[in-house]
């Protein structure tokens, strides 16, 4: 639809109210981080200019690069294992069986609980001395391989991993709406045709749910570059800061009052973000060509 | 004529939204305003009006200082009805506390008063000009002279004291005589040496010796390490810095000592050590004088009279005896227009700095004050010990936590797990240490 020239003045008028809270509360924010990431500055006094001296310090960090790369790796598992999971789930569901709507809200309970309470929780099923699971690894005769499990470098970030995954109910509603949206009739056409449950499922169901598909992994993505709650009260980016994620790092970071240093690795968080988003669209825009 | 019609309406309904979304925030800001008004007196009207003093405390809640603490705050607002109220507000995560004190006062918010906890934040917070300066007021003999000698002058910045120094930590060593006994042992070790041969019969006997920690700020196995830096490194070991040969000798010692730890001592946090000990699992333990009135309340039965104060342990020859201690707390005030206020806050911090109710306090929590309180028949006997021990001792350094940059705190936890974890030999801990404050 071509627009008119008298349109765009309406269109920058209703666009207005929007850009200039957009402005307020992201575009000069982000500008500030970005400026304040060029000087040293501890969060009081005056900040003096430093050029890219933040940058290179940052980079010759090994937390910072360890922290990175749980980063990505939290994202990737997040977009390649908790959205597929939910995605099953949804596809179980939407086939109605026996007590869907329980497990439905069984599934999405973990969503309206805090995130603070849930890693309290796992924090204490994984002690070693008092929790559940060498609890239950003692008692059914396994009790060698019950062990630290968070004060273990082979063994922390995956359980940090393993406990979060399993809460997928946000991504499974939203893919759950969709399906529910889709035609019957393509179903009852797939039926005539002799295709059975799964055939409809990868045929009809997952092809025409892909949107949401995609939404739910850029979601979780991104949720997954800004963890904190559950690192920090898990682990506190140990042992040996290898369980250390961005977020976490500059939140030391303004904890020994390098705001220069924080706000460098805020641009760096923010440019990550940015680049996972953009090979997600390149991703499925690749995907949706072929 | 039906198009103009429609966009004067589209016009207004953008313009009605813009005015809401801003007539929204303006109300924030007028609500909030409201509250300034409310909670300070400015101009005129200050000598009539009641001062409302802010006081975001971590003094609330389980803290054995609360209930006492409490007290004589209301009994300060009752003194002081229609003209003075300290509003007290509740923080028990001392981390989110110190978090809100450093956002406040970088934005230029810092409370009416608050307390902190490091020297590096006494510099820092001084260097802002936006605390009260209190050297004229402390000039004032009838006041300082309650503060304990040479305490006042700790606590300045540049000849001027923009916080005073409130508690001080006693550090103590702590044995369970109890489980000691259980193991055939019946004198406190006063060396390493004797240490290592106490730990070894514990653990034979399936008890934890000592509980560490490397979560958060690692608190107790900090302590455990300035006790370690104490016996090797003498009263001077942190003027020498880093450098010195007694930070890597010390980090042999914290290696050792884990050893003799529980197996979740990697990523524990306080909670775990202090349910170690106050539930007998763990037999030895450091921790400053405010915990015992905790280990009385939650403690098993008993262990309150089990327990054996001990100074630092001597090493390799060295003199055992020393002891830890820091300023637990300091308190500072925000720089204040109105003087009436100023003056408020000021006879606030000259009526908790009283000798009698900082006694009450120090007696019933078991904490200890820079303000020279008295052993009454009221101190508990353990706290007694302590003070009688430190103030005996042949020499007192500061914990690692007080001394060093906030830079090398920070960087204690995780180098220490990485010397646990034997990926850090001590030399590469205490290089760790070192590259941290660059």
């Amino acid at each position: 639809m071509e627009v008119k020239k008298h349109d765009i003045k309406n269109i920058c008028i209703f666009i207005l109210p929007g850009l200039a809270l957009f402005t307020l509360f992201f575009i000069i924010p982000v500008g500030y981080v970005s400026i304040t990431s060029f000087f040293e500055w501890n969060g009081i006094t005056s900040p003096i200019f430093k050029g890219l001296y933040n940058y290179k310090d940052i980079f010759s960090d090994k937390v910072f690069w360890r922290s990175v790369k749980n980063n990505v790796l939290w994202a990737v598992v997040a977009g390649g294992v908790q959205v597929p999971l939910a995605m099953l789930m949804a596809l179980i569901l939407s086939k109605k069986p026996r007590g869907w709507q329980f497990f439905r809200t069984v599934y999405f309970l973990p969503q309206v609980i805090s995130g603070i309470a849930l890693a309290m929780l796992w924090a204490a099923m994984y002690n070693s001395e008092f929790g559940l699971i060498n609890g239950l690894l003692r008692a059914v005769g396994l009790g060698e391989y019950a062990t630290n499990w968070l004060g273990t470098v082979k063994t922390a970030f995956p359980c940090m991993l393993i406990y979060w995954v399993f809460y997928i109910g946000y991504y499974m509603v939203i893919m759950l709406a969709d399906i529910t949206n889709i035609d019957e009739s393509y179903y009852e056409a797939a039926q005539i045709d002799g295709a059975d449950g799964i055939r409809q499922h990868i045929h009809i169901t997952i092809p025409l749910i892909k949107g949401s598909f995609q939404t739910c992994v850029t979601l979780a993505m991104i949720f997954g570059l800004r963890t904190f709650e559950q690192v920090y009260l898990l682990t506190n980016g140990g042992p040996a800061n290898r369980t250390s994620v961005l977020v976490l790092y500059l939140y030391n970071q303004m904890k020994t009052n390098n705001y220069g240093g924080a706000n460098a690795s805020s641009v760096m968080l923010i440019l990550t973000g940015a680049c996972v988003i953009l090979m997600i669209r390149g991703i499925f825009a690749k995907l949706n060509k072929e | 004529m039906g198009k103009i019609i429609k966009r004067i309406v589209a016009l207004m309904v953008v313009l009605s939204m813009t005015m809401a979304i801003f007539a929204a925030c303006g109300k924030s800001d007028v609500s909030q305003s409201t509250n300034s008004t409310s909670n300070s007196t400015t101009g005129k009207s200050a000598s009539t009006e009641k001062v409302v003093i802010t006081f975001p405390s971590i003094w609330v809640g389980t803290d054995g200082k609360a209930k006492v603490f409490g007290q004589m705050v209301d009994s300060f607002n009752k003194e002081n009805e229609s003209k003075i109220e300290v509003k007290i507000e509740e923080y028990t995560d001392y981390d989110a506390y110190e978090d809100k004190i450093r956002t406040t006062i970088s934005t230029g918010n810092a409370p009416d008063i608050f307390t902190f906890k490091s020297s590096a934040d006494l510099q820092l917070y001084s260097e802002s000009g936006k605390l009260m300066d209190l050297t004229s007021y402390l000039a004032d003999k009838e006041w300082s002279n309650k503060f304990a000698e040479g305490v006042i002058k700790t606590a300045q910045y540049k000849g001027k004291n923009f916080a005073l120094p409130y508690e001080n930590a006693v550090i103590a060593i702590m044995f369970n005589k109890k489980l000691l006994n259980s193991v055939g042992v019946s004198t406190v070790p006063t060396t390493y040496e004797e240490l290592w041969k106490v730990c070894d019969a514990l653990k034979a006997k399936k008890i934890f010796p000592t509980a560490q920690m490397t979560n958060k700020n690692a608190w107790t196995s900090m302590l455990w390490y300035s006790y370690a830096l104490a016996a090797v490194g003498g009263p001077d070991v942190y003027e020498k810095g880093l450098d010195d040969p007694a930070f890597v000798e010390a980090a042999k010692i914290m290696q050792k000592m884990f050893t003799y730890t529980s197996p979740d001592a990697l990523g524990a946090d306080a909670t775990v050590v202090n349910g170690h000990f106050f539930n007998e699992r763990s037999a030895i333990y450091t921790n400053g004088s405010w915990i015992l009135s905790r280990i009385k309340k939650e403690g098993v039965q008993g262990l309150y009279d089990n327990l054996a104060i001990s100074a630092g342990l001597g090493y390799n020859g060295s003199k055992p005896g020393a002891y830890v201690n820091a300023v637990q707390a300091y308190i500072a005030a925000a720089k204040q227009d109105n003087p009436a206020k100023e003056e408020a806050i000021v006879k606030f911090l000259k009526y908790i700095c009283d000798v009698d109710r900082v006694t009450e306090l120090s007696n019933s929590s078991g904490s200890i004050f820079t303000i020279k309180s008295k052993i009454t028949d009221q101190t508990e006997k353990l706290q007694a010990t302590m003070i009688e021990q430190s103030t005996a001792a042949p020499y007192m350094i500061g914990t690692f936590e007080s001394a060093m940059p906030t830079k090398v705190v920070t960087a204690f936890p995780p180098a220490l797990e990485g010397l646990i974890l034997g990926e850090l030999t001590p030399e590469q801990f205490v290089a760790e240490l070192k590259a941290a404050n660059k």
